[in-house]
């Protein structure tokens, strides 16, 4: 079986809502691919109703071709770490395990197995109430390890983790993927999946907004950046850049920040101009501002 | 060894299967870990040993009173010649005093009735603590939000609610031996010192014993289903508590009401047998209880089939809730 999901016209209405609105993608294996779309934009309502936890009004969700519910073994396949999954806070961390070990008919070693792969063997005998964010976190992987499975569904996972704890899910969840298993994370970040997605799908109001490869992605979306400039010249350089049709901000004295044409442009006018350039720069361009533009407009249609 | 995963296409994962062979999941194992692994088995357990030993206290002083008063009048038979002439009874009025007499100096029938309730002690109380249990094994998940995990493991939720069920069962057998071993030890040990032999085969007393056992059971599949309709933690422990402890009276003011108001016969009475704490107390009770004055008493089974009945349906509303939620 290879671990390739497929959402076929995945619906899901609640009385006063579509959640989730004929919704179609496919996630490969061997690449990690984000899920992205704003707060309350049905991502949570998709990976519940693919792992059998929220039943769809319409549509189906496979996992290599299987229905999560009519998986033998579900553990062999797929491991999930969501949101609203925790564990019983007077309980340890090593007995949560073992909780699952039993109902998902693995030996009782396996708990120290993930424990230890997900470094947390010096916590296992600790309760879980007194786990850090970062603990809990970890301890969610671990849990979703158990059955060594080819597919790992992540929920935010990155929401609450310090800078130390979302690189280590970086490199844990890219080596998985490298091993040809199938990575599939959802964010509400654009800038986050940037730097560990191979695709991304985008929903906004349970709709699919685009899908691709990261970078394809980002390059339909993202706006050229603004071009910084510095002169002592600023009315003279003005003046000229009107004639190009650019938008000016005056950020602070002998500032200009440039919209509506590139680098290059700023350069011959200024030439024109017989303005004297102290700075002419480039900024990266605003991916979350870009991202939020293009699904703001799905999200208030709901 | 895997019996169950012929539902499933045929998967081929022969490294997998060589480093760690598959074995059968093992949900009541799951489930009792769960409850073993947290506070709530020993505080249930040590509020249900202190509440046996108040009540055994109780039961075994109550006893031997009963039977201290028994042997003082076994010392005074009524005597019939020294009555002064012209009040003494008609042999009708001696046959039925000399029975009379009889019945209230039968020691070993004294003994088989008050081993009954020593080696039942702290029932009442007990049964709520059993159906609290019952009400925690589901709403444990939900107040922890464990139930995605444990949903996760076994898409199939009738088997999770099967699962905790047997395990609520397990678990209250459990906690019956441990509370009729602690009464029975110290009932017996009390006879004993006092010269008294307990007849154990006599049904009077091993019949409450065995019909404790029976409602620590109903009950604990009783809390899983009350666990089931009400998510809610305190509610649902709340809720199933106050009702288990007003059922009586509860029961006794509603049939009070149709009495009064619908169907004016005395029949009616029996009625009451339809709660659950009202047919709880019916299957356990030593004598068959009259609800109606100058009826015989409803049997024992009557009580026990109405408990079932409720321990079956709640279970199945259970399973049936519980396969359509969705767990977010």
């Amino acid at each position: 079986m290879d671990g390739q999901l497929v959402v076929s016209n995945l619906t899901k209405v609640y009385p006063k809502v579509r959640a989730v609105d004929d919704l179609s993608f496919t996630v490969q294996p061997g690449r990690v691919t984000g899920f992205l779309g704003p707060n309350g934009s049905g991502k949570t309502t998709t990976l519940r109703m693919m792992l059998n936890l929220v039943t769809p009004t319409a549509g189906t969700a496979t996992i290599g071709g299987v229905r999560y519910a009519d998986l033998p073994r579900p553990l062999d396949v797929v491991g999930a770490v969501l949101e609203a999954s925790s564990a019983h806070k007077g309980r340890t961390g090593r007995n949560h395990l073992r909780v699952l070990c039993a109902a998902g008919g693995y030996p009782d070693r396996r708990a120290d197995e993930v424990l230890d792969l997900v470094g947390l063997s010096p916590a296992g005998g600790r309760k879980f109430r007194g786990y850090s964010l970062g603990m809990r976190q970890r301890l969610g992987i671990a849990a979703a390890m158990i059955g060594d499975p080819k597919v790992l569904i992540l929920d935010e996972p990155a929401n609450g983790l310090d800078p130390e704890g979302i690189k280590w899910m970086r490199e844990f969840l890219r080596a998985f993927a490298s091993q040809g298993r199938t990575v599939f994370v959802s964010s509400h970040l654009l800038g986050e999946m940037q730097q560990l997605a191979d695709d991304v799908i985008i929903i906004a109001g349970g709709r699919l907004v685009a899908q691709g490869s990261v970078s394809e992605i980002i390059a339909s979306i993202a706006e050229p950046g603004a071009v910084r400039v510095r002169t002592p010249h600023v009315d003279q350089l003005a003046v000229e850049l009107h004639s190009y049709g650019a938008i000016l901000d005056y950020p602070g004295e002998n500032q200009l920040l440039v919209r509506g044409v590139d680098a290059a442009t700023v350069g011959r006018a200024a030439l024109a101009a017989r303005a004297e350039l102290h700075e002419l720069t480039t900024e990266a361009p605003d991916l979350e501002q870009a991202f939020l533009k293009l699904t703001r407009s799905m999200a208030a249609i709901r | 060894m895997s019996g169950s995963s012929t539902l499933a296409p045929a998967e081929a994962q022969p490294a997998e299967a060589a480093s760690t062979p598959p074995r059968r999941p093992r949900l009541v194992r799951a489930e009792l870990r769960k409850i073993f692994t947290t506070s709530t088995w020993w505080l249930i357990g040590t509020f249900l040993l202190i509440n046996t030993a108040l009540m055994l206290l109780v039961h075994i002083v109550n006893a031997n009173q009963r039977l201290e008063m028994a042997e003082q009048m076994r010392l005074h038979p009524p005597d019939f010649d020294n009555a002064p002439p012209g009040q003494r009874p008609s042999a009708r009025e001696q046959q039925q005093m000399l029975e009379e007499f009889a019945r209230q100096t039968d020691i070993p029938a004294i003994v088989a009735e008050q081993a009954a309730n020593v080696f039942t002690s702290g029932q009442f109380l007990g049964l709520m603590f059993i159906v609290i249990l019952g009400v925690l094994v589901v709403t444990n998940e939900f107040t922890h939000q464990t139930a995605t995990m444990t949903f996760l493991a076994t898409p199939r939720r009738t088997r999770v609610i099967v699962a905790k069920l047997v395990a609520a069962v397990v678990l209250a057998t459990g906690y019956w031996l441990v509370s009729t071993a602690v009464s029975v030890g110290f009932g017996v040990l009390n006879f004993s010192l006092r010269g008294y032999s307990v007849p154990f085969a006599d049904m009077q007393v091993w019949r409450p014993v065995a019909m404790n056992l029976l409602a620590y059971l109903l009950w604990a599949m009783l809390g899983v289903g009350f666990g089931v309709l009400i998510r809610h933690q305190l509610g649902a422990t709340l809720t199933a508590a106050g009702l288990y402890l007003v059922n009586l009276p509860a029961a006794l003011i509603v049939i009070g009401f149709i009495y009064a108001n619908l169907i004016h016969s005395d029949a009616v009475w029996n009625l009451v047998v339809a709660f659950p704490g009202v047919a709880s107390l019916v299957m356990v009770a030593a004598e068959p209880p009259s609800f109606v004055a100058g009826q015989e008493g409803l049997a024992w089974w009557i009580g026990a089939l109405v408990l079932t009945a409720y321990g079956v349906v709640a279970g199945a509303i259970g399973t049936l809730i519980t396969r359509r939620r969705d767990i977010s």
